[in-house]
């Protein structure tokens, strides 16, 4: 048995500790928001927050959740209410979606340890999510986007 | 000689440290060698003064080390060292930024199969105050800088000897995974050299030692 | 005035019954815990509203006022559940905030209008549709007007519409969801009145797309997502050769192990299925396969290429003449020949391929992200054993298609149904990364052989093109149609059998190369490589006759307004001739491709070998367009797309195993490395032309025309490598 939160629900699992986390979340918990790209971190769409920090679920195994608190994109926010999921709207940035979720669990690591980030952070926190639609730049313009929301007064 | 050459020739470059290194003898290394390098007696003078380390140092010049031990502020990967790829950052504490810390893709143990993330406790390179770089040092220097509680996280000689033969972050260079070439040379015989090395009283060589002909990195 | 009955499967109403099976269908899908995209929105809708109204295959109005257009394109990331809403929306007059999608069933009511199958390739879902939408969401309209009449007892001709509601002179108003019930009563018009584009609210505005809330929270629903109840997962071991047939194999290890229901054989291989993706994969892994590797385990893409430039030294089949090329040549003052060499390519969308199969007795229902809905039900349909109709797919959100999910073949289709036959259980194929990568239908390798020749003056005088590379429709059911009356593949030379450059002496030659490696459409089609091949060439023509490439173009162009138009735009905005930061250097292109005319200036440096894109200016005229904010994003990552290709991507065989398997072999572009972006359209009032694909072919060539700016050398290889210019 094999016991964490995700996005603050508690969840006790029989599965085999070595599964990487992206298929407990997806198969066993139906939380499909994390997407599989690689299974080798090579391209970020899988990744998740364990106990803050961006983690590519698709190499962690879900022992290393034990008793810690995951995040997953749909526990970013209840209602879209996320600075950078209002960014991402006001930037219109997803095209297939399908890395999306990767890109935004990155992003809201990226502002929470630099709330007003440069475009040297910017690369810095997110070359390691590929988009193959090619929505770099909107990413970019809405990460700056959500950092002056922020600053200008939090939530709304 | 106890220049501390590290932070000038870490915003020099690669070249530069070249150049230092050859600024501390009278003649340039290549051209010592080629003479027949030194004399009978000065060859002994260096066994004595350091040879015990230099039967060591090829692991710490192998790649799997000098990843982590080369210039910039940032890991390397391959047997050519080139630069990480996804623009990852030795960070503030040289654990990676933000979004990509070395945790968020690499675990405590290697994984299974080619090109999969490689993995140990602490993973991660020095910190950016203490980044101890290796890279075109020579022997002597490299030496003198494992030594150097300034340069080395305050470890005494003692303490020094355990990291290097026991921290499992250091054996991850026997065991790298599946696909990258371990150390170049058994575990083992590179703790008795290392001990042998401790009991000398940790010589160093001298500087005008081999300097890096290996581990320096394009 | 348009008519509705012309032929249109657009016009042709939507009997009740068979839409009440058609919502069934859909709740009873909810049911069972699917979600397709937008089918809790219809749901909802449904719910509230009953059965609202659906005057046409294409729109459901709901008595909650929601407004749900039926998309019989697939959303791959192209934005056709935006852009075409917009349409439909447009001429009702709805209120956009009421405005949801829902996708098509696999119906010919919603075929593709040109192609007469349901497909959403070729760029063309916005062109193909601009009428087709119009005219659903303005028969909308009259049926709703016409029951406000009814019920306010006044001529409808007196009515207008407004933002989802019918009002009368004095302002009286009835909501659409208030009348939706009485107009599902009236009689669908004969034929409708489109708007003039002047009173257009929607088209041509900047529309935020509808999907992205649902693709921002985790809730969207992709192929790979889908799972009902006692649904299993299967991982397929496939050939490690292309056409590699399964001698034997070894499971007794794999059968033990946790979670693994069944391994069954099919054509592809061996299908391990388990009760989730990763049993399945680590069994999968597990199964030892004895293979007989056929003819093509000998195959290596370094042979293959050198037999192209051999190939290429004899005359292939003529696909243009225009004056005499070889005599034009012998009087050129100053010849040059160039050898342009393009890679394998993957498609390599974000999600890789997968297909969910529920196979029962008298159905099987699919749930997948596919582009090819009529071809994929035929051929599971085959397999099933089942007549076309007892076989519906649900099209999901597709992570990306580019081509790859409109196979002729439907192999990821086919294969899922042989798995759930076999297995004799609802089953979701999934592939890995690697999976995905070896799967073939690659973008082909092209050699283009070109030789050109100047005058005294510098003017272009004689130019010839050869190509060397397999054709993508040979041996499909597009091979009649698509090369009737011709012996070569027009999806080969497209964009050189029209190079525009107006040069008295013209000759394109094609080649047709054989081999087994499976190959198809990628993003651009043959413009990807004709777009570099002959944008590079006239680069290096302007540079024999010591003109600038850009005004060199522009001499060659005098009779084709458009190619002008992007040109001349593009080069403004990228400040053409003006001095760069030392080190940087500019490149043009200029392309006709899917009914859209691109211009792209690229800014790049070389630092110790390495090419580095600073800046991209992309310019489209795409006639009369609908949502400039999507057209901007498909410039923008056509780009992205383009330069990762021409920057990072080949796909190589050695021993006929594919050298490549995952992204850090295949690279993509990242975001450290891209360039900044900006992009333009021309104003044009011309038909509407496609933006999903004609945004690629330029910026390889943009992009090495700036290296031979900066460096002097030339790039006649993709991927670009400094080592290998000339």
């Amino acid at each position: 048995m094999i016991s964490f939160s995700v996005n603050r629900r508690p969840v006790k699992l029989d599965v085999d500790p070595s599964t990487p986390l992206l298929w407990v979340l997806r198969d066993n918990l139906a939380l499909t928001g994390t997407k599989f790209g690689c299974g080798m971190a090579q391209c970020g769409a899988c990744t998740v927050h364990i106990d803050g920090e961006a983690v590519r679920s698709c190499v962690a195994a879900v022992s290393r959740a034990e008793g810690k608190e995951v995040t997953t994109i749909e526990g970013l926010s209840a209602d879209l209410s996320h600075p950078l999921q209002r960014a991402w709207i006001a930037e219109d940035v997803p095209q297939c979606g399908y890395c999306q979720s990767g890109q935004l669990m990155s992003a809201a690591v990226l502002l929470r340890e630099k709330p007003r980030p440069t475009d040297e952070d910017i690369d810095q926190a997110m070359t390691g999510n590929i988009c193959r639609c090619g929505t770099y730049p909107r990413i970019r313009k809405a990460i700056h986007r959500a950092a002056e929301m922020m600053s200008a007064g939090g939530a709304k | 000689m106890k220049r501390s050459v590290t932070s000038l020739l870490f915003a020099a470059g690669v070249a530069a440290v070249i150049f230092a290194g050859t600024m501390s003898i009278s003649l340039p290394v290549g051209a010592a060698e080629k003479s027949g390098g030194a004399s009978a007696a000065a060859r002994d003078s260096a066994k004595s003064d350091g040879a015990l380390f230099v039967e060591f140092v090829s692991v710490l010049r192998h790649p799997r080390c000098m990843n982590c031990h080369s210039h910039g502020d940032f890991p390397r990967q391959g047997d050519d060292g080139h630069p990480h790829t996804m623009n990852v950052r030795r960070g503030p504490e040289g654990h990676g930024v933000t979004a990509e810390k070395c945790t968020t893709c690499h675990q405590d143990h290697n994984l299974a199969g080619a090109h999969m993330p490689p993995g140990a406790p602490n993973w991660g390179l020095p910190p950016p105050n203490m980044p101890m770089i290796w890279e075109g040092l020579s022997d002597g220097q490299i030496c003198q800088s494992i030594k150097d509680p300034k340069q080395n996280k305050n470890r005494n000689l003692d303490q020094l000897v355990e990291h290097l033969t026991e921290d499992k972050l250091v054996m991850w260079g026997w065991n790298p995974g599946k696909g990258r070439t371990p150390v170049p040379m058994a575990h083992d015989e590179f703790s008795a050299k290392v001990k042998q090395w401790q009991v000398a009283g940790a010589p160093c060589p001298a500087e005008s030692g081999k300097k890096a002909e290996t581990g320096t990195i394009p | 005035m348009n008519t509705l009955q012309s032929g249109r499967p657009s016009g042709r109403r939507m009997e009740r019954r068979e839409f009440l099976k058609f919502s069934i269908a859909a709740s009873g899908g909810l049911l069972i815990g699917l979600q397709l995209p937008g089918a809790s929105m219809a749901a909802f809708a449904e719910e509230q509203s009953g059965m609202g109204f659906m005057p046409n295959a294409f729109v459901r109005i709901g008595t909650d006022d929601r407004i749900t257009v039926i998309v019989n394109h697939s959303e791959m990331g192209q934005g056709v559940y935006t852009s075409l809403p917009m349409l439909l929306a447009d001429e009702l007059d709805g209120d956009w905030n009421k405005v949801g999608y829902e996708s098509a069933p696999v119906d010919a009511k919603y075929n593709h209008p040109i192609f007469g199958m349901q497909i959403t390739g070729g760029s063309s879902s916005v062109y193909s549709g601009f009428e087709q939408f119009r005219n659903a969401g303005a028969a909308a309209r009259a049926m709703l007007i016409a029951a406000a009449a009814q019920q306010w007892k006044v001529d409808p001709a007196s009515l207008r519409t407004e933002s989802g509601a019918v009002v009368d002179g004095a302002n009286r108003k009835l909501s659409y969801g208030q009348l939706a019930k009485a107009a599902a009563k009236m009689t669908p018009p004969a034929q409708v009145t489109l708007k003039d584009p002047k009173a257009f609210k929607l088209i041509g505005k900047a529309t935020k797309r509808l999907d992205t809330p649902e693709k921002i929270n985790g809730k969207a629903v992709f192929g790979i997502d889908v799972k009902n109840p006692g649904m299993l997962t299967a991982v397929v071991a496939r050939a490690p050769v292309f056409g590699a047939k399964v001698k034997s194999f070894d499971d007794s290890h794999a059968r033990s192990m946790p979670g693994v229901r069944k391994i069954v054989a099919v054509p592809s291989g061996v299908a391990v299925v388990a009760d989730t993706f990763w049993q399945a994969k680590v069994a999968r892994d597990a199964v030892r396969i004895d293979w007989d590797e056929g003819e093509m385990s000998t195959f290596s893409t370094t042979q293959m290429m050198q037999q192209f430039r051999e190939q290429a030294k004899t005359p292939g089949k003529s696909v243009r003449t225009v004056g005499d090329p070889d005599a034009g040549l012998a009087k050129a003052a100053q010849k040059i020949e160039a050898v342009y060499e393009v890679p394998y390519l993957s498609h390599l969308m974000m999600e890789p391929l997968n297909c969910a199969v529920d196979l029962r007795a008298d159905s099987c229902e699919i749930w997948t992200g596919t582009q090819f809905q009529t071809v994929d039900r035929a051929a599971a349909a085959k397999v099933a054993g089942l007549p076309n109709e007892k076989v519906q797919i649900h099209t999901t959100f597709l992570g990306g298609g580019f081509g790859r999910r409109a196979t002729p073949q439907s192999d990821f289709v086919v294969e899922a149904v042989h798995v759930a036959k076999a297995a004799g259980a609802p089953v979701k194929v999934v592939w890995t990364r690697e999976d995905d990568m070896q799967g073939g239908w690659y973008r082909p390798a092209f050699l283009h052989a070109i030789v050109g020749g100047v005058d005294a003056n510098g003017n272009a005088v004689s130019w010839r093109s050869r190509l060397v590379g397999q054709s993508i429709m040979a041996g499909t059911m597009f091979e009649a149609m698509m090369m009737k009356g011709k012996n070569y593949d027009p999806a080969s030379v497209e964009g050189v059998d029209d190079l525009p450059y107006e040069i008295p002496n013209l000759a394109v030659e094609s080649h047709d190369a054989k081999n087994g490696v499976p190959v198809q459409w990628w993003r651009s089609v043959g413009h990807s490589h004709t777009g570099f091949a002959t944008e590079c060439f006239v680069d290096e023509l302007a540079a024999l006759g010591h003109k600038d490439p850009y005004e060199f173009r522009r001499g060659l162009l005098t009779k084709h307004p458009r190619h002008l138009g992007v040109l001349d735009l593009a080069a403004q905005k990228a400040g053409w001739g003006k001095p760069l930061p030392k080190g940087r250097g500019r490149g043009i292109a200029v392309h006709f491709a899917f009914e859209s005319y691109n211009a792209q200036v690229a800014e790049a440096s070389v630092t110790d070998g390495k090419i580095r894109v600073h800046r991209i200016v992309s310019v489209v005229d795409c006639g009369r367009y609908v949502n400039p904010g999507i057209i901007a994003a498909q410039l923008e990552g056509g780009a992205i797309f383009a330069a990762s290709a021409a920057l990072h991507q080949e796909l190589t065989f050695e021993k006929g195993r594919l050298q490549q398997t995952n992204f850090h072999t295949f690279p993509v572009m990242r975001m450290n490395e891209c360039p900044e972006i900006e992009t333009h359209i021309v104003e044009s009032n011309a038909k509407s032309g496609g933006i999903g694909e004609p945004g690629v072919p330029c910026t390889a060539p943009a992009i090495a025309n700036a290296v031979f700016a900066v460096t002097g050398k030339r790039i006649r290889k993709l991927p670009m490598r400094m080592t290998e210019a000339v």
